[in-house]
C-alpha cells in the first residue's frame, strides 16, 4: 500500500506542474548554439555585406544602399541565371522523380541480398565527393568522352555535352538521384504489402494497382524527396561549375564569380540573399501544400 | 465435380515447410474453417488459392479451370486479409467501392451496392473516414464490406471477426453465413476461435505444422476427433491413459485405472487415450457415480460452473450447467458419472489422414 500511495505524491525530483521546465531547453541549447553561431552570424554579415555600396574604381563603399539588390534584381543577365537555376532545379527534380520513384520500388521488391546489395549500389554515389563524380562526367562528356564518342558513332550529335543544359542536368540527376531513392524507399516501408495484394485481388490490373494504392501512400516520399532535391539543385555549386563553367551560369556559381573574380562582394552578398529568400519561399509553400494535403490520410500513421 | 478443388498443395521456404500435402475438394456453396494454431500455414494455404504465394507443388482448381497461370487479379476472389489492407488513403466508401470501380460498375448501382456493404457490416455512418480514424474492429468491418461488395463466387476469410466484440461478432457471424447460404458464396475462413469454426461450418480442417490433421463436419470433429492434438484443440477435453484388455468371456474391456469398463470396440489389446469431455461429465452423490473425487476448484463461468476434481485417474475438468442451485463447494467429496458413449478413444499414435474423408463431400447439409 505504502508503494502505491507514495506514486501520487510529488517526489523530489519532479517539478510542479507550472514551473517552467529548463530541461528541453537545456537539451538543445547546444546544438541551437552551434547552429546559431555557424549559421545564423555568416547570415548576418551576409546581409549586412549586400548592403554595402560598390563602385569598380573604389570598391567597397561603407554606405547602407539597397544598389546590390536592385542591380541584381533589374538586370536581365540575372534574370537569365535565375532563370536558369530554377528551371534545371524543376527540370532535374521532374527527372529525379521518374527515375527516382521507380528504382526505389523496384529494389524494395527484390529478394533478401539482393534488396541491401542494390540499395548500396543506388546510395554508393553519395560516399563519393560530388566533385569526384561531376570530374568523372567530365570525362565521359569530353570532346573524346566515352558518351561523345558513343553519341558520334550512332549519329546522335558531333558536338560533346560539356557545357550544355543536358550534360549539365545528366550529371546533377546523377548526383541526386539517389536523395530521391532514399526518401521513396522510406515512405515504401510503410506501405503495406497487403494493400497490393488487396488491389489485385479487387481485379486491379499491375499498372492500376501502382497507380491508386502505391503512388498516393509513397507521394509523401517523393514530394518531400522533390523537395531536397530541387533545394539541393537551386543551390549546387560543383556540379554547374565544372559542367557549365562560365557559359552557363547558375545562381550559385555567379555568387561565387561576384565574390571572387569582379570581387563585387555586395552583389554577391545581394544575389546570395536573394537566392535563399526564393529557395526558402518555394520549399515553405511547397511543404504548406504537402502537409495540408496528407495530414489526415498518411500523417505520421 | 467439386467447384474448389485443392490437390497436393505445398509450399517450402528453403529448408522450411509451410504447407505440406494439402488436398481437399469443396463443393459450391460450401463453407470450410480452417482450424489451427499460429504458425500451421493457414494464411499461406489461402495465400495459395488466392494466387500471391506460388505453391511449391500442387494444383488447384476452381470451376473447373486449372488456376497455376491464372494471375491474382483474374481470379476474382474475394479476400479479407489478417491485416485487413485497407487502402489508408481512401476514404471507406472509396475502399469499398475499389472492387466496383474495376468493374466499371458506376453510378446509382454502384452507390447503392456501397451503401448496402456498409449497412450490412453496421459501419454506414462512417463512409467518409479515413482507416486510421477508425478501431481495429471498424476496420476489420470495411475489409469484410470491401470483399463482399464484389459478390465474389469464393470468399477467403483470414481471421475476419477476430477483433469484434463478442455480440457484433456474433451478429457478423450470422449475417455472413446468411449472405452465404443465399448467395451460395463458397466461403473459406481461418479462424482460432473454435465455437466459430464449429458454429458457422459446413466442413472443418484442423492444421498443425502445415498438414491436416482432420476434416470432417463440425460434430464429427468435435465428437470424434482424430487424436489428442485435435481434441485438444477443439474444445477442452480430459485425456486418460488406458488399456483395452480382451478378458475370457471375449468382451473388450478399457482399463481406467482401478475402472473396468466394457465398451464396445474392436479389441486391440493396446494401450488408447479416452477423451472425455468436461460437459459431459457429472457430478453425483457419493456411492452413485463411476469414481469418486474430490472438488479443488472451481471458477463461475455464468452459464456454467467449471470444476477441478481429484480422482484416482488424475485431476479432471467437470462443467456442470448452472441451473441456481448451490453448487458443490471446494472440498466437498462426491462422485463423478458419465455415459459410457461418453467416451472416446483415440490413437495413441497419429494416424495419417484417410483420404476418403478429405476428398468427400459433406454428407449434410
Ligand atoms: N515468406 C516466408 N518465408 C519464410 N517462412 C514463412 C514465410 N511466410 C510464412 N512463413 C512461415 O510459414 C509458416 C506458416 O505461416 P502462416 O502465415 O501460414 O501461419 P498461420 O497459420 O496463418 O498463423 P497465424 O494464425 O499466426 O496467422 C510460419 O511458420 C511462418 O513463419
Ligand atoms: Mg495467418
Amino acid at each position: 500500500m505504502a508503494e502505491v500511495s507514495s506514486l501520487h505524491k510529488p517526489t523530489a525530483n519532479r517539478a510542479p506542474r507550472l514551473r517552467w521546465d529548463a530541461r528541453p531547453w537545456l537539451l538543445c541549447g547546444p546544438g541551437a548554439v552551434f547552429f546559431l553561431v555557424m549559421l545564423g552570424v555568416p547570415l548576418v554579415m551576409t546581409v549586412v555585406l549586400s548592403l554595402y555600396g560598390f563602385s569598380y574604381t573604389e570598391g567597397l563603399i561603407e554606405t547602407r544602399t539597397l544598389a546590390s539588390y536592385r542591380e541584381a534584381l533589374v538586370d536581365p543577365y540575372f534574370h537569365e541565371i535565375f532563370l536558369r537555376t530554377y528551371a534545371l532545379g524543376v527540370g532535374v527534380t521532374l527527372i529525379c522523380v521518374v527515375l527516382g520513384a521507380p528504382e526505389a520500388y523496384v529494389i524494395s521488391k527484390l529478394r533478401p541480398p539482393w534488396r541491401t546489395i542494390c540499395l548500396l549500389a543506388a546510395l554508393g554515389p553519395l560516399l563519393v565527393s560530388v566533385i569526384v563524380r561531376t570530374l568523372g562526367w567530365v570525362l565521359l562528356l569530353g570532346n573524346h568522352g566515352l558518351v561523345t564518342e558513343a553519341l558520334r558513332f550512332v549519329g546522335l550529335t558531333d558536338r560533346s555535352l560539356m557545357y550544355t543544359h543536358t550534360g549539365m542536368v545528366i550529371a546533377l540527376v546523377h548526383v541526386f538521384v539517389p536523395f530521391m531513392v532514399i526518401s521513396v524507399w522510406a515512405a515504401l516501408k510503410k506501405v503495406d504489402p497487403a494493400t497490393e495484394q488487396a488491389a489485385l485481388s479487387l481485379g486491379a490490373s499491375k499498372f492500376t494497382m501502382l497507380r491508386r494504392v502505391v503512388l498516393p501512400q509513397v507521394l509523401p516520399g517523393i514530394l518531400s524527396g522533390s523537395l531536397i532535391v530541387f533545394a539541393l539543385t537551386a543551390s549546387a555549386f560543383a556540379t554547374p561549375a565544372i559542367i557549365g563553367e562560365r557559359r552557363l551560369k547558375v545562381a550559385a556559381t555567379a555568387i561565387y564569380d561576384e565574390y571572387l573574380s569582379t570581387s563585387n562582394w555586395p552583389l554577391g552578398a545581394a544575389l546570395a540573399m536573394i537566392l535563399l529568400v526564393l529557395n526558402a519561399l518555394v520549399i515553405f509553400a511547397y511543404n504548406r501544400l504537402v502537409e495540408r494535403r496528407y495530414r489526415k490520410t498518411l500523417g505520421e500513421a | 465435380m467439386s467447384y474448389l478443388s485443392l490437390a497436393g498443395l505445398s509450399k517450402r521456404y528453403g529448408d522450411f515447410t509451410a504447407v505440406e500435402d494439402f488436398t481437399l475438394d469443396i463443393e459450391q456453396g460450401e463453407f470450410v474453417s480452417l482450424l489451427g494454431p499460429s504458425g500451421c500455414g493457414k494464411t499461406t494455404t489461402l495465400s495459395m488459392i488466392a494466387g500471391f504465394t506460388t505453391p511449391t507443388s500442387g494444383r488447384i482448381e476452381m470451376a473447373g479451370t486449372e488456376l497455376s497461370r491464372v494471375p491474382a487479379n483474374k481470379r476474382g476472389i474475394g479476400i479479407v486479409f489478417q491485416s485487413y489492407a485497407l487502402f489508408p488513403h481512401m476514404t471507406v466508401s472509396e475502399n469499398v467501392r475499389f472492387g466496383l470501380d474495376m468493374r466499371r460498375i458506376k453510378g446509382t448501382e454502384c452507390t447503392q451496392r456501397v451503401a448496402d456493404a456498409l449497412e450490412l457490416v453496421r459501419m454506414g455512418g462512417f463512409a467518409k473516414r479515413y482507416p486510421r480514424e477508425l478501431s481495429g474492429g471498424q476496420r476489420q468491418r470495411v475489409a469484410l464490406a470491401r470483399a463482399l461488395v464484389i459478390r465474389p463466387p469464393l470468399l477467403l476469410l483470414d481471421e475476419p471477426l477476430s477483433n469484434l466484440d463478442a455480440k457484433l461478432r456474433e451478429e457478423m457471424q450470422s449475417e455472413l453465413r446468411q449472405i452465404q447460404q443465399r448467395v451460395g458464396t463458397t466461403t473459406i475462413m481461418v479462424t482460432h476461435d473454435q465455437s466459430e469454426a464449429l458454429s458457422m461450418s459446413d466442413r472443418v480442417v484442423v492444421m498443425r505444422d502445415g498438414r491436416m490433421v482432420q476434416v470432417a463436419d463440425p460434430l464429427q470433429t468435435y465428437e470424434s476427433p482424430i487424436d489428442a492434438f485435435v481434441s485438444g484443440f477443439v474444445g477442452k477435453t480430459n485425456l486418460l491413459e488406458g488399456r483395452l484388455v480382451a478378458d475370457q468371456a471375449g468382451r473388450t474391456m478399457l482399463h481406467l485405472g482401478e475402472l473396468r469398463l466394457e465398451i464396445d470396440a474392436a479389441s486391440r489389446a493396446a494401450p488408447v487415450s479416452v477423451s472425455l469431455r468436461p460437459e459431459k461429465l457429472r457430478l453425483v452423490p457419493i456411492g452413485q457415480g463411476r469414481l469418486s473425487a474430490r472438488v479443488v476448484g472451481r471458477q463461475f463461468a455464468g452459464a456454467a460452473w467449471h470444476y477441478r476434481v481429484e480422482t484416482g485417474l488424475g485431476e479432471l475438468m467437470v462443467n456442470a450447467p448452472n441451473l441456481g442451485a448451490p453448487s458443490h463447494a471446494n472440498g466437498e467429496r462426491v462422485d463423478v458419472d458419465w455415459p459410457l458413449a461418453a467416451m472416446h478413444l483415440l490413437d495413441t499414435e497419429p494416424r495419417p489422414l484417410d483420404p476418403a474423408n478429405a476428398a468427400g463431400a459433406p454428407d449434410h447439409g
